[in-house]
Parts: C-alpha cells; sequence; structure tokens
C-alpha cells in the first residue's frame, strides 16, 4: 500500500500522519490477534491439545493426567492411575493419593470420582484412600478441580512411594 | 477490590481491542455486527460478574466503568493527542465526487459505502454529487453534498 495523499480543504480534525501510523498498529495488531487465536485453539490458553500432559514414565507405573494451562473458576480434572497397592489397618488393600498442602491452596476440590474410602491428613497435604477389592483392575481417579490462584501452580502428588510433579498455569 | 481490577481490566482490554480493529469494525453497519456486539457483551458479562452476583460487586463494576469513561472524557478535554488515541480521528476518503481510493482501501470501505450513506443521509443519487464523504470516528460516513447550480 502506498502513501496517501493529503487533502486540505474541509474543516476536519483530519491527521493523516496519526492514520497512518495508526493504520501500521492495526495490522500489526490484527497478527497478534490472529497468534492468540492459534495459541488458543492449539491449547496454550486453556484446555487444548497442547494443553494435556501426563506425568509418570511408564504405562504400568502411577501416572497422573491433567491440563497444563487452565483458567480461574474453571473445572478442571486430574486424573490418577496407580496399580500399585498397599495393605491397609484391616488387612485389606488401598491406594493412597496424596494432594500437597499447596496444590489444595491453589484449587478447590469439587469432586472425587470414585469416592475416596476415607481423606485423613498427611505430613505434606490431605491423604485421598480408596480400597482395593481383591481383582480389581488399577485405579484410576478423577479429582475434579477448580483453580483458585493465579499463575503458576502445583507440587509433588504422591502416589503410594512416589513423587510426581505436577505443575500448572492458570490464566485470568 | 477485584470487582474494581476486573472491571478495569476489561474496559482497557476492550478499548484497545476495539481501536485496533479499526473505524469499520462493529459501525452497526448490519443486523449481524447488532447481533455480533450483542455476543460480545453477553460474553464479557459472564466474565466480569463472574459467581458474585452481589448488588455491591455490580455497583462496584458500574462505578468502575463510568468512572474511567469520565477520567478518560477529562484527559481527552485537555489533551488532543490523547483524544486522538482513544477516539480516532476522521478521514477524508472521497473529495469532488471522486473516492480516494488509497484511503478507502486502508480503512475498509467502498464506493457502495459512500453511495449508501449518500442515499440515506442527502438522498443523493450518484458519487458526482457528493462534495466530501468523511469517515467519521464512529465509523460512520458522513456526506457533503455539492452545492446545487
Amino acid at each position: 500500500m502506498g502513501q496517501v495523499k493529503d487533502v486540505r480543504d474541509l474543516e476536519s480534525e483530519e491527521n493523516l500522519a496519526f492514520q497512518e501510523r495508526q493504520w501500521v498498529v492495526q495490522r500489526v495488531a490484527w497478527v497478534v490477534v490472529l497468534a492468540l487465536l492459534v495459541a488458543g485453539l492449539l491449547g496454550l490458553l486453556g484446555p487444548g491439545p497442547l494443553s494435556q500432559v501426563r506425568a509418570g514414565d511408564t504405562p504400568l507405573g502411577p501416572a497422573l493426567e491433567f491440563d497444563r494451562f487452565l483458567r480461574r473458576d474453571s473445572p478442571t480434572a486430574l486424573t490418577v492411575r496407580s496399580a500399585q497397592a498397599f495393605p491397609g489397618e484391616d488387612g485389606s488393600s488401598e491406594h493412597r493419593v496424596t494432594l500437597p498442602r499447596e496444590y489444595l491452596q491453589a484449587f478447590e476440590v469439587r469432586q472425587v470420582t470414585p469416592e475416596p474410602d476415607r481423606v485423613e491428613q498427611a505430613p505434606e497435604g490431605m491423604r485421598y484412600v480408596f480400597k482395593k477389592a481383591p481383582d480389581a483392575p488399577p485405579l484410576e481417579a478423577r479429582f475434579h478441580l477448580e483453580p483458585q490462584r493465579l499463575g503458576r501452580v502445583g507440587g509433588r502428588v504422591g502416589l503410594g512411594e512416589e513423587r510426581l510433579d505436577v505443575w500448572q498455569w492458570v490464566y485470568p | 477490590m477485584d470487582s474494581v481490577i476486573q472491571a478495569l481490566a476489561v474496559y482497557g482490554f476492550l478499548l484497545v481491542l476495539f481501536r485496533l480493529a479499526g473505524k469499520r469494525s462493529l459501525a452497526q453497519i448490519t443486523t449481524f455486527d447488532f447481533v455480533l456486539l450483542l455476543i460480545i457483551s453477553e460474553s464479557i458479562q459472564n466474565a466480569l460478574v463472574g459467581q458474585d452476583y452481589s448488588l455491591t460487586h455490580a455497583a462496584l463494576l458500574v462505578m468502575t466503568l463510568v468512572g474511567v469513561d469520565i477520567g478518560l472524557s477529562l484527559l481527552k478535554q485537555r489533551s488532543p493527542r490523547i483524544e486522538r488515541l482513544l477516539d480516532d480521528v476522521p478521514l477524508i476518503i472521497l473529495e469532488n465526487g471522486k473516492p480516494l481510493k488509497d484511503r478507502m482501501n486502508k480503512a475498509r470501505v467502498d464506493e457502495e459505502d459512500i453511495l449508501s450513506a449518500a442515499r440515506e443521509l442527502q438522498g443523493l443519487e450518484r458519487l458526482d454529487q457528493i462534495k466530501y464523504a468523511v469517515l467519521e470516528r464512529s465509523g460512520g460516513i458522513t456526506i457533503i453534498p455539492k452545492q446545487q447550480k
């Protein structure tokens, strides 16, 4: 696009220099907005394909699945998979998932499915205990959460003896 | 505190976005533009109100939005530069019946838009009956007809 020519006849607040600069800024901004839209589609501004993360290396070992990028007050889920069970107090075996204190300060736990058999205080935070029936498949529990804090949140989630690092980013 | 910050953030975001979109965007040209404005207001309303439906929250939001508007109008009155920045400037897009194509292209206006404004505002039939067409700050087009001989 070429330089526009100036017309000075009509009494108006026309300002061509400003107008030209503005057109340039606007076109740059359109590209930025487009880039943000693409980032949103890809899941860099909230849940989406690039946002889904898995912590835990082996397919059989304990694993966590969650969204890296979240938005405040928007529901999200932390999926816990574990085949590792421990002997319980009454002789039965149980799965133990511990959410660290700093994680619980950043999220409100809305619901846990399946419901844990008991929730108890642990040194690092809260321990959710799920009873394991003999021959039951590995545990797959979903923690339905609502982010309350902005920015980087996370902690070390305990799955039995294992500790898995979780970090997530919460947008306003 | 959150209410005020939320309202400030939304005001700033909308101001910047609509200024960057340009004069002609959502200037209520078509029915669809109007519908789009309604949808935008609805989306923003949800983000603003969130889960707090209290009267205090609503009052704080409205007071912040109106307050910022008053504050900016005072600033605009004092500084033409800020006024330009916030409110844009008018642009002549047709002179003595001749469309200024380079300007029109950049401002995303075509001859049909000018003719439509000329018919609507002045009852004119052709471009050569127009002395000036100005794309105003609001995104609307105003028409100054040639003097009848």
